[in-house]
């Protein structure tokens, strides 16, 4: 019973005491500040991308070595002083391959979240606003899309259009912009019951102006934690494909690293780990990343 | 005549996300509630009357806390009661009633088990004879066709009806206090009128003390004894029903009450008290209502008026209660 | 006086499971250029669906809205956009009327945007910053955000988008319920200001009788999607002839302790459904004097007293 009462009433009391300030000029920035100021998950998660952006733009100065560089002198050496991640089965150094490496990945995090973040958007705007006809067609699409298994649903467009960078977009385009329909989709219907949705139309507002002025603004907050959470999923992905063997043999991604090192993971481990370690760091960055701003955007979408 | 609550110098404050001082909501608050009397605070939001009732209750949301004062009910202080007593007390002597009965009841489960289980929590009674016992109370709490409605769930309820089963729960364990937070705000007029009788009744018949917590000065008219009229976290007046609407002496009572539409001819401005309620974190020095009243002098703006009292137990936080001729 | 607005047998009914919702059923009246018009009755009983017919928000089952004389179902695309610019909204809650991601100045310029109003960008600030200051906003807030606004400070933000296109006829549904009594005051002040400065029309929707009162020149009382009630506002106060008309008037919590032992009829039962009403007089469940006739047939809307309008088939007499 207490715990009834006592929900009832902080969102009301909150709500009152607020109403009695007059606020600061603060809006979803400082919330997000404040957020990083007690989550230190999230701010950590904000430091490793960073890193990992500089990582991967520095790339040539970072890496004493060439990641093609073929010296087959020194294959499989553990690692050491001159080689820090050992080298691999044809002598290539692992630490370069895992710091240009991160290029491919993040491209692979970055460009298909990107393209369903689009397109998840625009066909999420349409069903919940258009409605009717437009709803069904594009939400049942998307119930096939997640109804098949994601993994399966990706080889499949790969082994069709071939294994190539371009591809791969594709295909985790495919299985992700679903998920985001959805999630607009929803916040359109239940943003178009705001009165503030009836003012802009009884002030004679365009339904394009309706749509682009003030539902999608008001789904952005949500639209940046979904596409950060979306890029550490699309880099798993990635990585389990390239594992099976059906991503592009010459994108030289972390998780291609972990497939060609699988042969030696009991003989030469940092094969495997190197690659491995490189993407849990990066996948629980973002994670940690969009957690902290799911949180602090989460009570300034309620007011 | 003795009292049944005793609140004295409660003071409840606030923390917030990413600030270091703590809001202060309720700032040396003194209440009595006789008993079998009808005690109402009266204010507008934020001025502290809802977390005055809930720290006594001790449901204080997590980022509240009463930094000091004390309760007294039945010899023993709520405030500083251990959270088991304090909760058979809750549900026992005390009730409490909430504006949207809907959020308080449990959606899915029928109105009458909810409240044959807070019988038999409290009362020991056997299934069958909880049933009866809260079919009774339905009946007497006005709800048409009660072993209809035992079966029905919150949703397929009305509002007014919802808050009946509300009272009802409340009542059951006859408590010597019931707690009501603008219990009639979410209802139309002609059920509000319903609801409001039925309370009277209901303390007629018990004699129970009633806490009623409102913003609307018509329902503190209509049932309540003593009125406190609270202004940013402390009560300001504090008098008889009668007198308050007979000679309201504070500033800012009186401007309440010019301000309600009631026979304000057409066409002739309405008063209205002027700015709105102060921040809770920076409060003016001196009165606090000084920044919004008319006539707020250098003294009322350094200095805090204390709460004085008038003759007839009617205390007035003000310097010069009255100035300015009546109001009303 | 002219007519402003006339509602010509106006009907929305909903479909819901298990039934139609009958949320106005035939209700006809007209407003004159720059009274008040007032709207009162319990909630369902269709006020609010009644304003968004008149705006045109949602489209009447049948009937008709004639603004300044033309049929507004005549019209299609930029003419009824423009037709419809004389009639503007105010909203009940503060908070959800406003979009919490636009800046003041946006809110208040969007209507200026959608109609083209003003030749520059600058030109349009002017406009919103006049319209602020009009309204009781400091002009100085023009970036700031709604979160940033106390309920009376955003229910001022709201009156000004509303004026923006300038209309004859505002719509003010429920305008103040949400608000303190002692912000309710400002604004009911500030609303019948700006009727004078501007000679505003107003179709004033609230379940306050008393706000109503002090408002109106004349008032309308739905029951159940139905007028029953309409009279110049002394007339109806002091003098109601429907039944539910006084006993609305009996139940209002009066803020004078001596009269609260005053015996008072008092309605019993609750607000009967919209869904599948009862046949004949809408009130009749709920009504000690009803009898066959009111079972049988829906009493018409007849002229009482001069301009007094009662749809009963047992009229209280006027006293």
């Amino acid at each position: 019973m207490k715990k009834r009462f006592k929900d009832q009433y902080t969102a009301d009391l909150s709500q009152r005491i607020i109403d009695a300030e007059i606020q600061p000029d603060e809006g979803i920035l400082h919330s997000i500040l404040s957020m990083f100021r007690a989550n230190k998950a999230a701010l950590l998660g904000l430091i490793l991308i960073l890193l990992i952006l500089l990582m991967s733009v520095f790339a040539p100065v970072i890496a004493r070595y060439d990641p093609n560089a073929l010296d087959l002198t020194s294959m499989r050496k553990a690692p050491s002083w001159e080689h820090w991640f050992g080298t691999d089965d044809m002598g290539r150094d692992v630490f370069a391959r895992v710091v240009y490496g991160s290029r491919t990945s993040l491209m692979i995090g970055f460009v298909p979240s990107l393209i369903s973040l689009v397109l998840g958007t625009v066909l999420g705007l349409m069903a919940g606003y258009l409605g009717k006809v437009a709803d069904e067609l594009i939400m049942r699409l998307a119930d096939v899309v997640l109804a098949f298994p994601s993994l399966l649903l990706a080889m499949v467009v790969m082994y069709t259009l071939g294994a190539s960078l371009l591809n791969m977009f594709i295909a985790l385009s495919i299985i992700n912009w679903a998920g985001t329909a959805r999630v607009v989709r929803a916040q359109t219907l239940s943003l178009k019951e705001k009165e503030f949705m009836e003012a802009a139309r009884s002030m004679g507002v365009s339904r394009f102006k309706i749509v682009f002025r003030h539902i999608l603004p008001n789904c952005l907050p949500n639209l940046i934690v979904l596409f950060t959470l979306d890029i550490p999923g699309a880099i798993m992905w990635e990585s389990s494909m390239s594992f099976l063997g059906v991503g592009d043999p010459n994108a030289a991604s972390w998780g291609l690293m972990v497939s060609q090192g699988k042969g030696y993971a009991y003989m030469c481990p940092w094969l495997i780990l190197a690659p491995g370690i490189a993407i849990l760091i990066t996948v629980m960055a973002f994670n940690f990343l969009g957690d902290g701003l799911r949180d602090a955007i989460d009570p300034y979408m309620k007011t | 005549m003795s009292n049944i609550l005793e609140i004295r110098n409660l003071v409840v404050s606030f923390a917030s996300d990413g600030l270091k001082d703590r809001a202060v909501a309720v700032n040396g608050v003194d209440i009595d509630i006789p008993a079998g009397k009808t005690v109402s605070l009266v204010g507008e939001s934020g001025c502290g009357k809802s977390v005055t009732s809930l720290s006594v209750m001790g449901l204080l949301a997590d980022n509240g806390r009463v930094d000091s004062g004390e309760a007294i009910f039945g010899g023993k202080d709520l405030l500083k009661l251990p959270d088991k007593q304090l909760r058979e007390i809750r549900g026992n002597r005390i009730s409490m009633i909430f504006q949207e009965p809907m959020t308080s009841l449990n959606p899915v489960l029928t109105v009458g088990r909810q409240v044959d289980e807070a019988l038999r929590l409290h009362s020991g009674l056997d299934k069958a004879a909880a049933r009866k016992r809260t079919i009774e109370i339905f009946e007497k709490v006005g709800i048409p066709e009660p072993e209809r409605r035992y079966g029905c769930y919150p949703h397929q309820l009305s509002g007014g009806l919802r808050q009946r089963v509300m009272i009802g729960m409340a009542m059951v364990l006859q408590p010597d206090l019931l707690i009501a937070d603008e219990p009639t705000t979410a209802l139309d007029v002609s059920i509000e009128a319903q609801i409001l009788r039925l309370m009277r009744d209901l303390q007629k018949d018990s004699g129970m003390s009633i806490l009623m917590i409102t913003h609307n000065l018509g329902v503190v008219a209509e049932i309540c004894d003593w009125v406190y009229v609270m202004y940013a976290g402390e009560v300001v007046e504090k008098a008889d029903v009668f007198t308050l609407f007979r000679a309201c002496a504070h500033p800012y009572t009186r401007g309440l009450m010019a301000s309600l539409p009631r026979m304000t001819p057409k066409g002739q401005r309405l008063y209205n008290i002027m700015g709105t309620v102060p921040n809770l974190r920076a409060m003016p020095v001196g009165c606090r209502f000084s920044p919004r009243c008319e006539f707020a002098t250098e003294r009322c703006r350094s200095e805090k008026p204390p709460l004085t009292d008038l003759g007839d137990r009617h205390l007035c936080r003000c310097f010069d209660p009255r100035m300015g001729g009546d109001a009303t | 006086m002219t007519e402003l607005l006339r509602a010509e047998r106006l009907v929305k009914e909903f479909p819901v499971k298990g039934g139609v919702v009958h949320a106005v059923s035939d209700v006809s009246f007209a407003v004159q250029k720059g009274e008040t018009l007032g709207l009162v009755g319990e909630s369902g009983c269709g006020k609010s669906t009644l304003g968004k017919l008149v705006l045109d928000l949602i489209p009447p089952t049948s009937g008709k809205v004639y603004f300044n004389g033309q049929d507004l179902s005549q019209f299609k695309g930029e003419k009824l956009r423009t037709l419809r610019r004389g009639m503007q909204m105010i909203f009940q809650d503060p908070y959800a009327s406003l979009d919490p991601r636009m800046s003041v100045g946006r809110i208040i310029m969007e209507p200026l945007n959608a109609h083209h109003i003003g030749d520059s960008r600058a030109e349009r600030k002017a406009m919103v910053q006049a319209l602020m200051e009009q309204v009781g906003l400091r002009p100085e807030f023009y970036a700031r955000y709604p979160h940033q606004f106390s309920g009376g400070q955003r229910q001022r933000i709201g009156i000004a988008r509303a004026l923006a296109l300038n209309p004859e006829l505002v719509i003010c549904d429920e305008p103040v319920s949400a608000l303190d009594v002692s912000i309710q005051a400002q604004i009911l002040n500030l609303l019948s200001d700006l009727q004078k400065q501007r000679s505003l029309t107003y179709l004033f929707i609230s379940h306050d009788l008393n706000v109503v009162r002090y408002l109106s020149d004349r008032v309308m009382v739905m029951f159940l999607g139905q007028l029953c009630e309409m009279a110049p506002t002394e007339a109806l106060y002091t003098a109601p002839r429907h039944p539910y008309t006084r006993f609305l008037l009996e139940a209002v919590p009066q803020p004078d302790p001596t009269r609260r032992d005053e015996e008072r009829a008092l309605l019993t039962g609750e607000v009967s459904s919209p869904v599948n009403p009862p046949s004949g007089c809408q009130f009749r469940l709920r009504c000690p004097y009803a009898d066959a006739a009111c079972a049988a047939e829906h009493p018409a809307l007849n002229e009482v007293a001069p301009g007094h309008f009662c749809a009963c088939h047992h009229p209280l007499t006027g006293t």
